[in-house]
């Protein structure tokens, strides 16, 4: 017995290391974010430090426009996510209550989640150019439709196929239309799923950096931008970089509490639930 | 149920994917047959197979396959031997797997840019951590950044760093919904614990070991935004992956032409690998 208890015991320790390990960029970063410049810069081995504020309050100072770069990234997660969801909604509804189809939508879905960025970009920043939505708040949204409307067409038919069908056949036998159906009995349903994809496509539109870098330049720039702006210059200000970087890091330590029961669902695109 | 009425329902995504996705695409497969540069980009001539023949033999092209092979290699072979690992311990601990498991997965919610910068500060020669630890400790100066292998390796520990993660959270929720009796009788049988993982849990993951393989393989291959922060595709050429050739040839040569020749290249590939996926894998495992 008392063999067994140290085994366990040997196993947390373990999975403590791991856990340390794999999360040592993102503490090494957030600390960095309280330290004072110049000691960032030390080219020795020192461990403490008089923790400072003074990275956050240049970050947000006049000449760095982090303000602006923050609040067009939530506008364009936001617009992205809710015409995604607009669109997505009554389609996951089509594909799981009408079977015939679903194969082949559902393998063209999969198919574009699979394109790299890389192949949209040429087209989108041509095409957008020519109707004059580069570096704008529009422009950037409709590129980020490529990714978050698979991504919620798929996730919300999977939630969607597991309302069973007797709850609608009452209602159609009430005389209800089905587009009343999805609206009023399908929506209040969808809770858990609406939610999980709202998430997971902000994480996606606030991560994103390859499509704002090529589309974005002044008055559009998004968060990654702005940071990348940063650490391509001659001077890199290191401290007030780290700070944004652990801005960008804290929302999505949030949301991953709130999300890590649909996560795998959302990655993979429901082949593993 | 009338047939009609389901297209109803899918057409707004339709129209919406139509022409974000669909339309672009072929837009893309026409300037691929155009001489279009920064001066004539709507307009180029039309000069057929020119661009995808002069892409063969491009040389930096050629380049940025090894490249991406060497790094989609190692990358996702580290990530997922490492992440198995990491799920089965978890996987094996009596209580408290969630708050192992949230704690885990943090490092892949965050901006693959965020670990660029955090790195680029972390292999920095003069005052970088990692320098600064190897020259202090072991009096070893490294100059992992200078050197075209040590420099692309150094992109797969980022690369690493982040999506071994991924891999752990997938098989770990798969190994939450394996059947227990087959561990429970190899052990009731006197197997010892993890001689029965090996030859008991193990196989049953290899549906899902193949899901995660496939979306590690088809991310990692699309590399971009860590690799632009750190080295920006150097030294010379050792770190320009396909993506970031793409992006050079189109934001620094301005040669639209034979850049949407590379995007269609990509494309095909692409299209080939996830028509496969979509025939092996999903079958197996099954949404639904």
């Amino acid at each position: 017995m008392r063999k067994k208890h140290v085994s366990i015991a040997i196993l947390y320790v373990l999975a403590a290391i791991a856990v340390v390990v794999i999360n040592v960029p993102l503490v090494f970063i957030i600390l960095t974010s309280f330290k004072p410049l110049a000691e960032i810069m030390q080219p020795t081995l020192k461990f403490s430090f008089m923790p400072t504020l003074e990275n956050y309050r240049m970050l947000f100072s006049e000449t760095f426009y982090f303000g602006r770069y923050i609040s067009n990234s939530v506008l364009v997660a936001l617009l992205s996510t809710v015409i995604a969801i607009a669109v997505s909604l009554p389609a996951a509804y089509g594909i799981s209550r009408f079977g015939e189809m679903k194969k082949g939508v559902a393998f063209w879905i999969l198919s574009i989640r699979m394109v790299p960025p890389v192949v949209f970009a040429l087209p989108l920043f041509l095409l957008l150019r020519l109707i004059g939505l580069i570096d704008n708040i529009w422009g950037l949204t409709t590129v980020y439709l490529t990714s978050t409307v698979p991504l919620s067409v798929w996730i919300l038919t999977t939630f969607m196929s597991e309302i069973p069908q007797s709850v609608e056949e009452a209602a159609m036998l009430d005389g209800a239309s089905r587009g009343r159906i999805l609206l009023s009995v399908m929506l209040p349903l969808m809770g858990p799923g609406l939610v999980s994809v709202f998430i997971l496509n902000f994480i996606f539109a606030w991560n994103e950096f390859f499509f704002a870098l090529l589309m974005t330049q002044d008055r559009a720039v998004t968060f990654t931008v702005g940071m990348a702006r940063f650490i391509t210059g001659y001077s890199i200000y290191w401290g007030a970089i780290a700070a944004a970087a652990t801005i960008s890091i804290a929302p999505m330590l949030i949301m991953t509490v709130f999300i890590q029961r649909y996560l795998v669902r959302g990655l993979t695109f429901g082949a593993v639930k | 149920m009338r047939r009609g009425k389901g297209w109803c329902f899918i057409l707004p995504a339709v129209i919406v994917l139509a022409a974000v996705v669909m339309f672009p695409f072929l837009f893309s497969l026409y300037i691929s047959f155009t001489e279009s540069t920064a001066y004539n980009i709507y307009r180029g001539r039309f000069v057929l197979l020119e661009n995808y023949i002069s892409l063969l033999k491009d040389v930096k092209f050629l380049d940025s396959v090894k490249v991406t092979a060497l790094y989609v290699l190692f990358a996702v072979a580290i990530e997922t031997i490492i992440g198995i690992i990491l799920a089965l311990l978890v996987d094996a601990l009596p209580k408290g797997k969630k708050i192992f498991m949230i704690l885990m997965i943090l490092p892949m919610m965050v901006a693959p840019l965020v670990y660029g910068i955090i790195f680029k500060l972390a292999y920095n020669s003069i005052y970088g951590i990692i320098p600064v630890a190897f020259r202090d400790l072991f009096g070893i100066e490294l100059n992992i950044l200078n050197r075209p292998f040590s420099a692309l390796m150094a992109m797969v520990l980022v690369d690493a760093f982040q999506w071994t993660s991924f891999v752990f959270l997938i098989v770990f929720s798969a190994l939450q919904a394996l059947p227990k009796e087959p561990l429970e009788a190899a052990l009731i049988d006197g197997a010892s614990y993890w001689k029965s993982v090996w030859y008991v849990t193990l196989p049953l993951l290899r549906p899902v070991v193949g899901v995660v393989l496939i979306f590690r393989i088809m991310d990692s291959f699309k590399v971009f935004d860590q690799i632009f922060a750190i080295t920006g595709g150097g030294p010379g050429t050792a770190t320009t992956t396909m993506s970031l050739y793409t992006y050079f040839l189109m934001f620094t040569r301005y040669n639209f032409g034979r850049a949407a020749a590379l995007t269609i290249i990509i494309l095909i590939a692409v299209t080939i690998i996830s028509r496969m996926v979509f025939k092996t894998v999903y079958r197996e495992v099954s949404y639904q």
